[in-house]
């Protein structure tokens, strides 16, 4: 039986809007909440993409009155983040534009709660496989795009935790990129539900190689701005090699020292983390094929992804309060796009 | 004379390999059991119904890559399939992780890159440029540099991967090994003994014991090590070295039993250098005997070459000690081991040559390989080039037991120069030199190579004497070597009979 989050198709919302067509599953893939996606069209002609909360999950749950609790809090929480990105006015984070419930059955999870954020035209992934021109200028562009928007939430205090191909999102035939779901995200203003505010809560198939280990930093920015540094990164490579630099470097690991197999600590094992991860490093030179912007490249992937979070960050910046400022990568990479795009136009370097 | 492989004395000290093959060899895996496999996780479960909807690469590629980071492999046994079927339209390392998932294996063999030493450390120094704290590759240049007998330059790679992973297995291992091979055995034993993970960590105190004796210490740890062997908290692998370093102890002290004891317990699943220690061991312990199933353990080639000397199977036993020496090519023993085999036993000179000068880039000085080589070519009627090698011995540095090799040799250069009143007052002084010093097998060699030289100028009288000598010095040695060289020299047939020190 369709819980009552997956019965909202062609039902009419407060502020406008109808539900048009169901196009994700409910599942807890995209936050701390089992959610199912509807796209909905506003009586203005807007489109939308709904987020909506399954509050029947929580029944299934052996404590119903904790789970509903944890539920509420975490969508409440991603609510208060999206209201201040809102405010904030990001332009490359996809920010809710609405927000609402409904109630479809007179049952304890009757109500849906609701998240609408502005349509976009799907993700990276489909995007790169669906014939669009993929060449270095839009990998920059698209890199430049997801840096501001992490760069954005970093300022009002937000370390998005699970930037991966799926929460990319492509605007204007992929001119434009923006991060999306913030079901991971913590804040360090707003006290994090304690189900989220876990060492690291996002995709463990991206998670950044420390945190794989177990090994959380102890200050705050160098744990989740680092990670997010990590997870920017973790993108350069996937756009390059189709997945991500956790994966590439635990392949290259000998399986002694991958993560199932390791049981000391962290800094025990980095020296062959370290080791692997160069082998990655040095690998993903073959796969710019522009020259001209291979050591660029490759020294900031090195950078954003460096195995030690305390080392991550613009070499510039290493050691001072800015270490894990994006602010020096964004016009790095906005640099490198304009060069790129001239580049792939004239087949001129500059 | 040529020098034998002296295997009185033999410690456990670490093997030193470039870190792959060491990983690889399963010498730096983490003691505890292995953890738990990891969940399964909706983000999966996600991925492989969007791989569904969508079946192209990137999803196939988002979801396959998932499933191994999360140790997942069941889940994505089709999506592998698909990624094998059009490995074009995917990146190598994409493949390999479906070669991974569908053979179910750990691990995916790299060929080994057939570089030379010069583009072997070109590699490793632009790599460092690229990350300089690269502990490992500082380690691995150090060796490197090591080979070619750059020692000083191997020192400052070898203090930099120390400063970089103090507490890293394989850095302070391959660390201690190099100041033993540059005589600064109590630099190595202060890295050992000072390692965080010295009482934790039955590898690094393996290597702690061996060092102490080298330095002819008993390791103030040894109670210690006991206990840990004796505990179940290790798989045996992990402890294999030390146990074979308390069991040389035991021996070295006299207590066979125990020694016997420990040696059988170090190979219950042991490293290639424990069966190497065993099998030295059961040439001195009465009814210890190597179960022959050990040398199938990789890179098993100095045991294995030992074996076949004993089993007087010389040609294989040569390219066991090359194998062995392609291993630890900075090592002087199986550089000394091989060009013995090749010179003495196998008269095959070139070959001895050959070996004795690779082995000489990283052992510069040494008085065994260089009066191998001098004897070696001097065999082969290389004299001017055997008497350069031979002036380059240091004779302020030669020892007791090498005082009558070098007076040997000395003589074979002398015959061969045509002096050969000279060269027989020269290996008469060694042979006495030899029983002066209770070395029987040097006066057996001595003697043996006398005649060899008394036989090829045919001065009868003089060769009646030399006969009369090897045969009194060496009828009662049992080494293959001897056995072998009075049969050359027509000292009649003698088979070999048991040799083990009894104990």
């Amino acid at each position: 039986m369709k819980s009552p989050a997956e019965q909202l198709k062609s039902r009419y919302l407060d502020g406008g809007w109808r539900v048009v067509d169901q196009i994700t599953l409910s599942s807890n893939h995209s936050g701390g909440n089992f959610s199912a996606g509807y796209v909905v069209e506003n009586k203005d002609g807007r489109k939308g993409f709904l987020k909506a909360l399954d509050y029947s999950r929580a029944l299934k749950e052996p404590d119903v009155a904790l789970a509903l609790r944890a539920m509420t809090e975490a969508y409440v929480f991603e609510r208060t983040l999206h209201e201040q990105c809102k405010a904030s006015r990001l332009s490359r984070v996809v920010t809710a534009i609405d927000s609402g419930n409904t109630r479809i059955d007179p049952g304890l999870a009757g109500v849906v709660e609701y998240l609408i954020f502005e349509l976009g035209e799907g993700d990276i992934r489909k995007h790169v496989d669906h014939g669009n021109k993929i060449d270095l200028a839009w990998i920059l562009r698209t890199v430049h795009n997801v840096s501001t928007g992490l760069f954005q939430l970093h300022k009002i205090g937000i370390a998005h935790q699970d930037v991966k191909p799926s929460n990319i999102v492509v605007f204007e035939k992929g001119d434009v990129s923006k991060l999306t779901d913030l079901g991971r995200a913590v804040s360090e203003n707003i006290p994090t539900p304690s189900h989220i505010d876990r060492p690291y809560a996002g995709d463990p198939g991206y998670a950044p190689l420390e945190l794989k280990y177990g090994h959380k930093d102890s200050r705050w920015e160098v744990h989740r701005y680092g990670c997010d540094l990590y997870l920017l990164g973790s993108m350069i490579v996937f756009l390059l090699t189709k997945h991500g630099m956790t994966s590439n470097v635990i392949l290259k690991l000998n399986k002694a020292h991958r993560p199932k197999f390791w049981s000391g600590d962290y800094f025990s094992v980095l020296p062959y983390v370290r080791h692997a991860f160069n082998e990655v490093v040095n690998e993903l030179k073959d796969l710019i094929l522009v020259k001209a912007f291979e050591d660029e490249i490759i020294e900031v992937v090195r950078e954003l992804c460096d195995p030690d979070p305390r080392l991550r960050g613009h070499s510039k910046n290493l050691g001072t309060a800015n270490q894990y400022s994006l602010e020096r990568y964004i016009s790095q990479f906005n640099l490198l796009t304009k060069r790129a795009e001239i580049y792939m136009m004239t087949g001129k370097k500059i | 004379m040529g020098q034998f492989l002296d295997n009185k004395d033999r410690k456990i000290v670490p093997r030193w390999r470039n870190f792959t093959l060491a990983a690889s060899l399963g010498e730096l895996s983490s003691d505890k059991i292995q953890n738990e496999d990891s969940v399964g996780h909706p983000s999966l479960e996600k991925k492989i119904q969007e791989w569904k909807v969508y079946q192209t690469p990137s999803f196939a590629a988002d979801a396959l890559s998932s499933a191994f980071v999360l140790n997942q492999y069941d889940r994505v046994i089709d999506i592998a399939n698909v990624v094998l079927s059009k490995a074009n339209l995917f990146h190598k390392s994409l493949v390999n992780i479906a070669k991974i998932v569908l053979s179910k294996e750990n691990e995916i063999e790299y060929p080994e890159e057939n570089l030379s030493g010069n583009q072997r450390i070109a590699l490793l120094r632009k790599q460092l440029r690229d990350d300089p704290r690269d502990s490992l590759s500082w380690i691995d240049l150090a060796r490197e540099y090591t080979i070619i007998g750059k020692e000083e330059k191997a020192e400052k790679a070898v203090d930099l991967a120390l400063n970089l992973a103090p507490v890293n297995r394989h850095v302070i291992r391959s660390a201690s090994r190099f100041f033993v091979h540059a005589g600064k055995p109590e630099k190595a034993h202060r890295i050992l003994s000072t390692a965080q993970s010295l009482k934790v960590d039955p590898w690094i105190l393996a290597a702690q014991i061996a060092v102490s004796s080298i330095l002819k210490k008993r390791s103030r740890h040894v109670k210690e090590a006991l206990s840990l062997v004796d505990g179940k908290k290790y798989y045996p692998f992990h402890t294999s070295e030390l146990t074979s370093a308390l069991a040389t102890i035991e021996l070295e002290e006299g207590s066979t039993k125990k020694a016997r004891k420990l040696f059988t317990r170090s190979l219950a699943v042991p490293t290639e250098n424990a069966v190497a220690q065993a099998q030295w061991a059961s040439n001195q312990i009465l009814n210890f005997n190597l179960d022959e199933r050990s040398l199938d353990i990789p890179r098993s080639h100095e045991a294995r070459s030992l074996h076949f000397y004993h089993k007087e199977n010389w040609g294989q036993a040569l390219h066991e000690s090359i194998l062995w020496l392609n291993d630890q090519q900075f090592s002087s023993r199986p550089a000394v081991h091989a060009s013995f085999l090749a010179s003495v036993i196998l008269e095959d000179y070139q070959k001895a040559n050959e070996l004795v000068l690779q082995s000489l880039k990283s052992n510069k000085g040494d008085f065994t390989l260089l009066n191998n080589l001098a004897f070696s070519l001097a065999s082969d009627n290389k004299v001017a080039e055997a008497k350069a090698w031979h002036a380059k011995i240091s004779r302020k540095k030669i020892n007791g037991s090498e005082m009558i090799v070098f007076l040997a040799t000395s003589g074979l250069l002398n015959f061969r120069s045509g002096d050969s009143i000279a060269g027989r007052h020269l290996y008469l002084n060694a042979i006495n030199l030899a029983i002066q010093m209770s070395e029987p097998r040097y006066a057996a060699l001595a003697s043996l190579f006398l005649l060899r030289e008394e036989n090829r100028i045919s001065s009868t009288d003089s060769k009646e004497v030399a006969l009369g000598l090897a045969d009194k010095y060496s009828k009662n040695i049992e080494e293959p070597y001897v056995i072998i060289l009075r049969n050359r020299f027509g000292l009649g047939t003698k088979t070999k009979a048991n040799s083990k020190l009894i104990l």
